[in-house]
């Protein structure tokens, strides 16, 4: 296959003459660059939110009236809980509370301090905060994008929300929750259950929805089912749905960038195919020698092939490189912020390293298949090139 | 439109399928021209183009075997992602029964592989004579390969625009496991029985390949595959998932197991289409094939060795059987 | 000892829309092994054309080309490419050297297709450089040579791979009397070595050439005379 002679003969060809490759090299940089930086920031995110689902109940139970939903009665729980196969079921309240009714809208959950499972879930989040202090007066939680909007409106230590009977309900911030790299969590108030039951209008006895967990993959689907005919306007939610939505509205967000970048790609496969077949003229010539001199076609495609190949991987791995420091070291500029939206709270995200084999095989097909297709022609019509030409 | 469709990798996948079909026409039309026009003794230019002509069909069907060989493992790969867009499904098995379409185009996928790579030997033993004596033998079967490509492409778009994500399908273990205690196993074997039947065929089959008996051992590469296909998923793929329970050939290409996959199942496809390419073209062609047939033992060797060291070490690390 | 080369109603013609151009009209030649022939005729007369065809560059229309033995002219392009590998040298009217390659990269260009083990190709190029008498230029890329080595890289180049035949378009065109006269000894030693020469030229200056040889002249793609000289 490939000698030393011949590997000889390819770097020749590949780097003696790096003045034809240049512009090639430059745009295939360019161009996985690009793709790659877009499929890097949606893995990241993509992973982001999923480990933050996997660690969410596997189960959601709510009621739906009138195709809304509505307040769960915690006389369900009692229901649920008889399931066998059913494992920590917690009631839960929360809410949006929009500042203005089309302003900005934050997420408000309420702690049942006396629940453990909830204590445990709530300390690992806020860590080092006394949670009986906490629990004394009115306090809240805020992330700390909740807290600079508060800020900027000069509620520095406390706000008052409006809450669902129209008095106004005072609350004091408490301490930023800690600025972690979980996307769902950057519009967050946590304050205790009474004063989120009043602030979002649940009635006591009532709850937003339950979640709960099945241990045995297995049961799942089975579970779901005798749930779901407890009760005529019970709804479940299982966690495999609500990734299935995320994959989703991935996907859409996805395919959009891939459209655009199918023109991006067009353009770039249009002016390798002009370029190689312009250098058809120029090299005839030296491939005409070539040929007179003894190789013959297929030696010649061999060798276009491998110096294909190096500029193929050179340029994927340079664009990939590249990739990952502007993703993953620089944090994305720009690009990020069409991902992520800068709409309510955009998130401050560190995006997390998530190099993973399908954005990686991904990216390597999308670019090479393109690039050999469009200099398959141009490179056969060279490589048959009369031996003549040597003797013009 | 169907979320399917708007799957990075899906899209990717049919981008590619898409454009190798666009090469795999132009190749038709020249291999159309070339059997018709084609005249050896010809001293006209018309026949010395059509010899550099027949260089683009051999450099587009190089193209297209390196592609689809890639492709091959990615589209496993694209399924096996896509199990947490259909409900039900735990990894590619759930996926690929998503409708009918599913199994008949991995089927397919399979044998075009193994066309195209038979099409790429008979090519190579056509380019050593001076004469080119198979053209005819190469250009037709290229005209069925490509009938095969089409038919190929058309389940492609069929198999993804019609999985419907709210349709559940059944998992794995649903799909492969023991239901109500019927024997899922060929010809009511035990599981003894078959492994004996494996390691039998495997040995049988390396002395007929060294010994070239080749219709023998095309027969037995055929049946070593059978056996090796229910082997793998009823007894070796349980010691990949450590789970006795565990029947699936799609789950070990995932990264909890190492991707592990893609080395059992590439080198038990690679080794026999190669072994049994080989015996092809000796039977059709006539000329010495012993060493692309020694290199298929070879795979099929390594093939045999990575599921008995699965086992092995199984066995090592637990010290007792599942 | 069959001839090297037979020749036998060689015909080349070029259909053109409006007529047919016929460029070699039935030639018989044979070339015996170790013979040194000189091929004489003013432009347009064939001579390139039939240097193309015994090389294997050129395809005839007609006729049948024996070169050592082999038909080249229905040979399947890798079998015809390496049989001009290993059994032919060309010496170009313009040198034909790749410009950006240095002397011993140029000289080694017949070689990689043969497969050869990279210490034996470096052997064959320092051999054939030493005997081309152009050694000491062996890592100057060949745009900076002049005329006279440049010709002499390429008489190495046409003899690394140890060639029966040795062909030369116009060797003598582009180069001063005193490098043609130069040529002429290494003429003289390819000679020496065995090897069948074929010249194409129209160049007086072998007429002095002071070993045996054949004259062939040609007009108007025909053998109109030949002569042997002691």
């Amino acid at each position: 296959m490939l000698n030393r002679v011949k590997l000889h003969f390819l770097a020749l060809s590949v780097f003696g003459e790096s003045s034809r490759h240049l512009a090639t090299v430059l745009l295939s940089v360019l161009v996985i660059f690009i793709l790659s930086s877009v499929l890097f920031i949606s893995s990241s995110i993509k992973y982001t939110v999923t480990t933050a689902l996997e660690n969410e109940a596997d189960m959601t139970v709510q009621r739906v009236r009138g195709g809304m939903l509505a307040q769960v009665p915690l006389s369900w729980e009692k229901d649920i809980v008889n399931i066998r196969g059913i494992d920590s079921v917690s009631p839960r309240v929360w809410g949006r509370y929009f500042t203005k009714p089309k302003g900005k809208s934050f997420l408000i959950i309420g702690v049942d301090f006396l629940d453990s499972n909830a204590n445990k879930a709530l300390s690992k989040i806020v860590g080092s905060t006394d949670l009986k202090k906490f629990l004394n007066a009115h306090n809240m939680l805020v992330s700390a994008k909740v807290k600079s909007w508060m800020k900027k409106r000069f509620y520095t230590d406390s706000y008052s929300f409006l809450s669902a009977d129209g008095e106004f309900i005072k609350m004091n911030i408490y301490a930023t929750l800690p600025k972690n790299s979980d996307l769902l969590s950057n519009d967050v108030i946590i304050m205790p259950i009474d004063d989120a039951r009043k602030i979002l209008g649940i009635k006591e006895g009532y709850v937003t929805d339950f979640v709960l967990n099945v241990p045995n993959d297995a049961q799942k689907v089975f579970i779901e089912d005798k749930l779901s005919s407890l009760h005529f306007d019970i709804r479940v939610v299982s966690k495999k749905e609500s990734l299935a939505a995320y994959d989703e509205s991935f996907n859409f967000r996805n395919g959009f960038f891939l459209t655009l970048f199918m023109i991006l790609l067009a353009t770039f496969s249009l002016i390798l195919y002009q370029r190689y077949t312009q250098s058809y003229s120029t090299q005839k010539r030296q491939i005409g020698i070539y040929r007179a001199l003894g190789w013959s076609i297929k030696d010649i495609l061999t060798l276009k092939f491998y110096e294909i190949v190096v500029i193929i991987l050179g340029s994927y791995v340079t664009g990939v490189g590249l990739a990952y420091i502007f993703v993953y070291i620089a944090n994305a500029p720009v690009l990020r912020d069409i991902f992520l939206g800068s709409g309510n709270f955009s998130p401050d995200v560190v995006l997390i390293p998530v190099i993973d084999f399908s954005a990686l095989s991904s990216i390597f097909l999308l670019y090479a298949i393109p690039f050999v297709a469009s200099v398959l022609i141009p490179v056969w019509k060279i490589a048959v090139s009369d031996p003549k030409e040597a003797m013009l | 439109m169907n979320p399917i469709l708007l799957n990075t990798q899906v899209q990717i996948y049919l981008f590619g399928e898409s454009i190798l079909y666009i090469f795999m026409i132009m190749a038709f039309i020249i291999s159309l021209h070339i059997l018709l026009k084609w005249d050896f003794d010809s001293f006209s230019d018309e026949q010395y183009r059509l010899e550099r002509r027949s260089y683009l069909v051999i450099t587009i069907l190089l193209f297209v075997f390196a592609v689809k060989f890639m492709l091959l493992p990615y589209f496993v790969f694209t399924i096996d992602s896509l199990n947490t867009l259909v409900p039900g499904a735990m990894c590619a098995a759930g996926v690929i029964s998503a409708n009918s379409y599913g199994l008949e185009l991995l089927f397919v996928k399979l044998f075009v592989v193994f066309i195209l790579s038979w099409w790429l030997m008979i090519n190579y033993y056509d380019l050593q004579a001076k004469n080119y004596p198979f053209f005819k033998i190469k250009y037709g079967l290229y005209i069925a390969v490509f009938v095969l490509i089409t038919l190929e492409l058309w389940l492609d778009f069929a198999y993804f625009g019609n999985i419907d994500i709210h349709q559940p399908v059944s998992c794995c273990s649903a799909l492969f496991g023991q239901l109500e205690g019927a024997n899922p196993l060929p010809f009511g074997l035990d599981t003894k029985t078959m492994l004996i039947l494996f390691y039998s065929i495997f040995v049988t089959l390396a002395i007929l390949i060294l010994t070239k008996q080749d219709i023998t051992a095309l027969i037995f590469s055929g049946l070593f595959l059978y056996i090796s296909y229910y082997s793998v998923v009823y007894f070796f793929g349980t010691y990949v998932y450590e789970l006795p329970t565990h029947k699936c050939p799609f789950c070990m290409f995932q990264k909890e197991y190492h991707y592990i996959g893609y080395l059992i199942w590439g080198s038990l496809f690679g080794g026999v289409f190669l072994t049994a390419d080989s015996i092809l073209c000796k039977k059709v062609l006539n000329v010495d094939t012993s060493k692309s047939k020694i290199y298929g033992l070879l795979l099929i060797t390594v093939f045999v060795f990575t599921v008995s060291a699965v086992v092995l070490i199984y066995r090592f690390q637990n010290g007792t059987w599942l | 000892m069959s001839p090297i080369v037979e020749i036998e109603g060689l015909k080349r013609f070029y259909n053109t829309p409006a007529e047919r151009v016929e460029v070699l009209k039935g030639i018989n030649l044979s070339i015996e092994r170790g013979e040194t022939l000189i091929l004489k005729g003013v432009s347009g007369s064939g001579k390139t054309t039939l240097l193309s065809i015994i090389a294997g560059l050129d395809r005839p229309s007609e006729g049948k080309v024996l070169v050592e033995g082999e038909a080249i002219a229905k040979l399947p392009d890798n079998h015809l490419s390496h049989f001009r590998g290993r059994h032919i040298g060309m010496v170009f009217q313009h040198y034909n050297l790749i410009e950006h390659f240095s002397v011993k990269d140029n000289v080694s260009v017949p070689l990689v297709p043969m497969n050869l083990r990279y210490q034996k190709v470096g052997q064959r190029v320092e051999d054939a450089m030493k005997k081309a008498n152009i050694s000491h230029k062996s890592d100057m890329l060949a745009a900076r040579l002049s005329g006279g080595e440049k010709q002499r890289c390429t008489i190495a180049r046409a003899i690394v791979t140890n060639p029966e035949i040795v062909i030369c378009d116009e060797p003598t065109a582009n180069l001063d009397r005193e490098n043609a006269i130069k040529f002429l000894d290494i003429l003289k030693n390819l000679h020496n070595m065995g090897k069948t020469i074929i010249i194409a030229t129209h160049d007086s200056i072998f007429e002095s050439l002071n070993f045996s040889h054949t004259v062939v002249y040609m007009s108007d793609g025909e053998i109109e005379k030949s002569e042997s000289i002691e």
